[in-house]
């Protein structure tokens, strides 16, 4: 019954082969295109959203003449005092542009006995005390950066340059490995001093002041008071970032799938239209299968399952190869368009981040529109007079 | 039994290139009558065989095919009842060049609630009787003509009709296949099927086993 | 639009086919039905015979599509909660906007004058006649209007949302439901709003066996309305073991392993079956007992899966809620 038709409607795009070959891998190819940059966008929010997580709830930036300026450490004791805050930490850190490579390093500085204000510092923190705290100035790599240190020679020891132009050499003391790519790739942990050292930060001040906030309720009401406290502070709270981050990514990929998906439409229009006109030969096959006793519906029903058949089959070869492109293959050309939202930074590893979202918003765009476009041209290849065509 | 009563069909009506195929037909076929179409090619006798076979709409009049008015019948109905009663040889036989024997005899069959076993049991008697068996995995295009003509006449046997409307069968025929059809044709009549063959060949007139010869000019019994 | 999410842009560009494809069947069903005559011989007629299997197919396709693509729209609410400061779950996205409960009712009430007209269209076919082809493009010129207000409803929603503003989550609606015509009803005391619900069910198998259409029919909204008031009111605050959290939205996510889906396409099909039967017998006169069974079985199976959830945990805890 409906599988004989089935198979009837596999024979015949097998039996027409070229075509439906051509008409395949043109939808394959947009699929994958579509399909890459939903899981590279989707793998780097992930990505984001993990690093996000570790993240204080509230950060204190000081801005003078709307830039980012060192702030004062005593206010992190003014802010302490806030009720439900739990701790006020000073944070001494900055972006090192290795001038080798192109790629800047994060400096992070801490002070072993020191509360620290991510878990993974704490460890490192831990770990590495002696190092921390020895006589010879040292450092802590991330995996990552030692390869690119390794890469420039640089096995046992770096050497800074300074502001002032002299160059500070510091030993590279450990590696640690991190629990998301994107941090262990650029991050360097030293003591507080050495950062200043390598910085010219004033001993008074610090990069920013990072808030831990157990009750997610009160954060808005204490960013708030952070605020009249000190009115030329930027107060960002951990949800503002997760929501910005959000929105970014979503307006991007959205305007693409916007523009894309028009390009898709009028390919489809103009490569059915040429490819899937149909020839005098289909005509005079549907007029004799009406002839011997098929119904329009039937015809029909043929049609839909060729269409099923050739986007289903786009759909998976192209997801599938999408998959391997950019999680085997870490997807090169396309990952460098989306990977400029913030400074130059290096290499690392896309995490794997294929969910159900993506898989039916992919389904959604590129299936449905398709059997669309043959709706008509379906109905009047199975309308068509029969006793016209075989004559 | 085939009535046909005040039938009329015209191509392109109302237009300037307006064609009148049929004019007034009255015409009855009692069961188990071969009855020979003639009349040259524009007569309208192809017309009229596609009108008894519910495959075209009629512009006015109607026929009745056992009792049941089939030329007012919507697609899927008139699809229906040419898959259960007529079986149809068409003059250029008609076969889907690019599938095998097999395949374009149960094409009918394909949309039906029959299963695969069933159909493939009729496959095989059909191809039996005609002895095409040996054939059945072959693309037809790579037939001869009288394989190819011994296919489409299993295909149109293949659900047991009880009409046979044959159109200008031996147009593309040589003497021995003319012949052989003729056997066939002989061979239903004696299977009491209803036949119709709408034909100039004058090999098919004055026939002993014909019962009715109907003579069509312009689109008129005369 | 304030919103860009690529999930509310494929939804929209869908959207843009439908309203291609529903004006094209619109204008040739207002044709269709105007000079339908089937025992006429003219070129209209056969011209109009085949313009219907167009509409049909046109509907066939945006029926079939707009099944998943209501669940995808319920997911992607779900997502959108993200970005809006505020809400958790869809409750928040659906109330974010005067239109968005609106949009959800005139969803499911088009699913089901879809799903009616498919089955009209079925038993016209079965007939040489087609006897209810022009009842059943008179029908579609209605369906058509509904299914418009729903697209522009939808559009109008997303363009609405504003990520700026916060929105109450189900926390605080459900107390106080999403339209305040339902929050009297969840005043009520538990012992009669179970009555109400499985007594419509027992009303529900009376007029089953009595093979009372009409009134089966009617015990089937009865149904409806009991059984989404006593899930809201009660049987939602033991799957999430709270007495408080009462969100009909909550249940579609993966905390509580999907359970939401479930219970509303069984109701939700089962009601179709039950109030479908009414109008396809009244209008065609056909026989709809297989649709009595499948009303039944559906809703029977979701009132098995919505009792066992108090019914578990007064097992395993020895108290209620």
């Amino acid at each position: 019954m409906k599988n004989n038709l089935f198979e009837f409607a596999l024979n015949s795009l097998l039996r027409r082969g070229s075509k439906n070959i051509f008409i395949t891998i043109i939808f394959s190819l947009l699929i994958f295109v579509l399909s890459s940059v939903f899981l590279i966008t989707n793998a780097l929010k992930t990505e984001l959203y993990s690093t996000l997580e570790a993240l204080p709830e509230i950060i204190v930036q000081k801005m003078v003449a709307g830039k980012q300026k060192d702030i004062e450490i005593e206010r992190s004791d003014q802010i302490l005092q806030i009720s439900g805050v739990d701790d006020a930490i000073a944070r001494v850190w900055g972006y090192y542009y290795f001038e080798n490579q192109g790629v800047n390093f994060s400096i992070i500085g801490i002070d072993s006995y020191e509360n620290q204000y991510k878990e993974n510092l704490a460890i490192i923190a831990d770990r590495f005390t002696d190092t921390l705290n020895s006589e010879k100035p040292s450092m802590i790599v991330g995996q990552a950066v030692y390869d690119i240190l390794k890469q420039n020679y640089y096995e046992d020891y770096f050497y800074f340059v300074k502001p002032d132009g002299d160059s500070k050499e510091v030993n590279i003391g450990g590696i640690f490995k991190s629990s998301t790519n994107l941090e262990s790739s650029d991050t360097i942990v030293m003591s507080k001093e050495l950062v200043r050292e390598i910085f010219n930060l004033d001993e008074n001040y610090a990069t920013d002041i990072v808030v831990k906030v157990p009750n997610p309720k009160e954060v808005s009401t204490i960013a708030w008071k952070i605020k009249e406290l000190y009115p030329d502070t930027r107060v960002i709270t951990r949800e503002d970032i997760k929501v910005s981050y959000q929105n970014i990514f979503d307006y991007k990929s959205g305007l693409f799938l916007a523009f894309f998906i028009l390009a898709i439409f009028t390919f489809f229009i103009i490569i059915y239209d040429k490819a899937s006109g149909l020839s005098s030969e289909e005509k005079k096959e549907i007029g004799i299968l009406k002839a011997i006793g098929w119904k329009i519906d039937d015809i029909l029903t043929v049609k839909l399952y060729e269409a099923l058949i050739i986007s289903a089959t786009s759909f998976f070869f192209a997801l599938t190869l999408s998959i391997a492109y950019v999680y085997l293959l870490e997807a090169p050309l396309l990952r460098d368009i989306f990977m400029g939202y913030s400074i130059l930074k290096p290499e690392f590893k896309l995490p794997f981040s294929l969910n159900f979202q993506v898989i039916a918003l992919l389904f959604f765009i590129t299936i449905p529109v398709y059997i669309a476009a043959t709706i008509i041209p379906s109905w009047k290849a199975a309308t068509l007079e029969a006793d016209e065509v075989i004559r | 039994m085939i009535e046909v009563k005040n039938i009329s069909k015209k191509f392109n009506e109302n237009l300037a290139n307006e064609v009148i195929a049929l004019n007034d037909i009255n015409l009855t076929i009692e069961q188990g009558e071969l009855a020979i179409l003639k009349g040259a090619s524009g007569s309208g006798k192809s017309t009229l065989l596609s009108l008894i076979a519910a495959l075209s709409k009629p512009t006015l009049g109607e026929v009745i095919v056992d009792g049941q008015r089939i030329s007012k019948l919507p697609d899927n109905f008139s699809a229906l009842f040419r898959r259960e009663h007529i079986g149809f040889i068409f003059q250029k036989f008609n076969l889907i060049s690019t599938l095998n024997v097999y395949e374009n005899i149960i094409t009918p069959l394909l949309p039906s609630e029959i299963n695969r076993e069933e159909i493939d049991q009729k496959a095989h008697k059909v191809m039996a009787e005609f002895s095409i068996t040996h054939k059945k995995e072959v693309k037809v295009a790579n037939l001869s003509g009288g394989e190819q003509q011994r296919v489409a006449i299993c295909r149109a046997l293949i659900n047991s009709p009880k009409i046979i409307l044959a159109d200008e069968p031996t147009a593309n025929l040589d003497a021995f296949l003319t012949d052989s059809f003729l056997d066939f044709i002989q061979q239903m009549k004696e299977e009491k099927k209803t036949i119709m063959i709408a034909t100039h060949d004058p090999v098919f007139f004055n026939l002993d086993f014909t019962d009715r010869e109907v003579d069509m000019r312009n689109g008129q019994i005369i | 639009m304030s919103l860009t999410t690529p999930d509310v842009i494929a939804l929209l560009i869908l959207d843009i086919l439908f309203v291609f494809f529903a004006i094209i069947s619109f204008l040739l069903s207002i044709r269709i039905v105007k000079h339908w005559d089937l025992d006429s011989t003219s070129s209209l007629q056969y011209s109009l015979e085949k313009q219907s299997y167009l509409v049909a197919t046109v509907i066939k396709y945006l029926f079939f599509l707009k099944l998943p693509l209501f669940i995808y729209f319920v997911f992607t609410l779900d997502l959108i909660a993200n970005v809006i400061p505020g809400a958790m779950c869809a409750a928040g996205v659906v109330n974010a906007t005067p239109y968005g409960f609106y949009l959800f009712v005139i969803k499911l009430i088009n699913l089901y004058l879809f799903g009616i007209w498919l089955a009209l269209h079925h038993y016209d076919i079965q007939h040489p006649g087609y006897p209810y082809s022009k009842l059943k493009f008179t029908f579609f010129i209605l369906i058509f209007f509904l299914f418009m207000a729903e697209i522009i409803l939808e559009v109008m929603m997303f363009s609405a949302i504003d990520p700026h503003v916060i929105v109450s989550c189900c926390g605080t609606l459900f107390c106080a439901i999403e339209t305040s015509h339902v929050s009297s009803f969840l005043v009520l005391p538990d012992w009669i709003i179970l009555s109400a619900f499985y007594g419509s069910f027992i009303l529900l198998l009376f007029f089953y066996r009595l093979k009372n259409i009409f009134a089966f029919a009617l015990a089937n909204v009865l149904y409806l309305a009991a059984a989404l008031i006593s899930l809201i009111a009660f049987f939602s605050t033991y799957v999430y073991e709270l007495p408080t959290h009462n969100c009909p939205f909550c249940l579609l996510q993966s905390d509580y392993y999907y359970i939401g889906y479930f219970f509303y396409s069984s109701l939700f099909t089962g009601t179709f079956f039950g109030i479908g039967s009414f109008i396809i017998h009244f209008a065609t006169k056909e026989k709809v007992d297989s649709w009595f069974k499948l009303s039944m079985g559906f809703n029977l199976c979701y009132l098995i899966l919505v009792s066992l959830y108090p019914a578990l945990f007064y097992l395993k805890n020895g108290v209620w809620l």
